[in-house]
């Protein structure tokens, strides 16, 4: 077959139209680099592409941009939180003393909002690190496994210390989360930071998510719903979860929970699990 | 971007700078060419709640994958419309084992608003009419059976079940229908 026959097939081959003996042929065709076949991919590929230009375009609706603009800054904060938390982590390691200082005495004045963390949380997770100290004790002699709690219990640490961080905000709002009959024995509240706009949701009592899914938080405003994050439980059904409230989604209405795809997914198709009223 | 320039960057200049995480350049792609990729989702899903999810999807798969582009194998807006459809296509199949979207969500006064895209370039409304003509100078069976091929992703066997049609009739119909576009638009390419 010379190259000009291919330059027809190749036509069929971007519209997925060959069969698979004379699409492999190509491929490998392709692959030795046959560089005239590749203009011809290249006109193919440009051909196909120019059909939609028959088709009527379609403005899409406003809050559309707004809504991928969120999904994008919710992105770059995932990723800008996941570096902040491991220089706050090397941080908290050089000067502790000064950091006790500065958060106990402070944290005094939010103490009455703080018990309503430690019921919810702080004992799960009192509980699981008193084991796991346990557990490295006895086992003392392994260290990578005492260097791994050490690291997990910091990390709690970390998310502690930030809540208790949030709670001392002028601007604070509690927000409890209702059950739906998925999740009967779900206790779950919002804390929002009004000030900083963030929202930190310390759910218990959840029912492991399903196998493949997760349990994913949306900010639902008058423009629609945008995705906060996803967030996994627990043996005892405890989970956590702190985002930024990203600008220009609109006026918050609910803060709810699904059931999603793991990983999440970029607009809620699951069932609510647990659901508020923020406004 | 540089909001000094009066010269408004190219596609490929867009894509350089979505790579180095320029959300404005995100944005203008977005308003410069969401029409026909909304477009395009539509036609394929024929939903358009779900057509917007996709364009959506195409476009955060833009910022977050941007590595992906080649730009010395194709021009960006091929690529855009080559994912779109993809991803329109794939979540069509998927549709039937997917639990149905609830509507709550989402604002039900939003709808299309069908105003001509002032950011759309002269050469590409040029080259949306050359490509209406050539599509109307097609055969009504070769138009359709490329429809069907392009914007329902079905093989020749499928197309030929759907139209009624002998396989072989229908490979012809988009051989000759593709050869027709190919020699109507190549003066222009």
């Amino acid at each position: 077959m010379t190259c000009d026959q291919r330059r027809d097939l190749l036509l069929l081959y971007v519209s997925d139209a060959l069969e698979a003996d004379e699409a492999a042929e190509l491929r490998e065709h392709l692959q030795a680099g046959c560089p005239a076949c590749e203009g011809h991919l290249a006109e193919a590929q440009a051909l196909m592409a120019s059909l939609p230009l028959g088709l009527d375009p379609v403005t899409p609706p406003a809050n559309l941009k707004a809504r991928l603009m969120a999904r994008i800054d919710a992105e770059s904060m995932r990723s800008s939180t996941r570096s902040t938390a491991k220089t706050q982590a090397d941080f908290a390691a050089d000067s502790l003393p000064i950091r006790l200082f500065r958060y106990l005495v402070p944290a005094a004045v939010a103490a009455g909002l703080a018990i309503i963390v430690t019921h919810f949380v702080m004992n799960q997770k009192l509980q699981v690190a008193i084991q796991q100290a346990s557990a490295a004790q006895a086992a003392l002699s392994d260290k990578a496994m005492l260097q791994f709690q050490l690291n997990q219990m910091g990390k709690d640490l970390d998310a502690k210390t930030h809540i208790v961080e949030m709670l001392q905000s002028p601007q604070l709002k509690l927000v409890h989360l209702d059950p739906t009959k998925l999740q009967p024995n779900a206790v779950a509240n919002l804390i929002w930071d009004q000030k900083q706009q963030q929202w930190a949701i310390l759910a218990t009592g959840m029912a492991p998510a399903a196998r493949g899914q997760t349990y994913e938080l949306w900010f639902v405003t008058d423009k629609g719903a945008f995705e906060a994050g996803v967030f996994d439980v627990d043996e005892h059904g405890t989970g956590s979860l702190e985002v930024r409230i990203p600008p220009n989604i609109g006026q918050l209405k609910l803060a709810a929970v699904t059931n999603e795809k793991a990983g999440g997914d970029s607009q809620p198709h699951g069932d609510f699990q647990v659901k508020g009223i923020v406004e | 971007m540089s909001g000094s320039s009066p010269q408004i960057p190219d596609d490929f200049a867009l894509m350089q700078a979505i790579a180095r995480r320029d959300r404005e350049a995100l944005s203008t792609l977005y308003d410069r060419h969401s029409p026909m990729l909304l477009a395009i989702c539509r036609r394929v899903l024929k939903d358009a709640g779900e057509a917007e999810d996709v364009l959506t999807d195409v476009f955060f798969e833009l910022w977050t994958r941007a590595d992906r582009f080649d730009a010395g194998r194709g021009n960006p807006l091929t690529y855009l419309v080559t994912l779109s459809r993809s991803r329109a296509i794939d979540r069509q199949r998927s549709r039937a084992s997917r639990p149905k979207i609830t509507s709550d969500y989402t604002d039900a006064a939003a709808q299309a608003d069908p105003v001509p895209n002032p950011l759309e370039s002269i050469n590409l409304k040029e080259r949306r009419a050359q490509v209406q003509a050539a599509l109307s100078e097609l055969e009504p069976a070769q138009r359709e059976a490329l429809e069907c091929s392009f914007y329902e992703g079905l093989s020749h066997s499928e197309i030929a079940a759907k139209l009624n049609r002998p396989l072989g009739t229908v490979k012809t119909y988009i051989r000759q229908g593709l050869i027709r576009l190919r020699d109507s638009l190549r003066i222009t390419q």
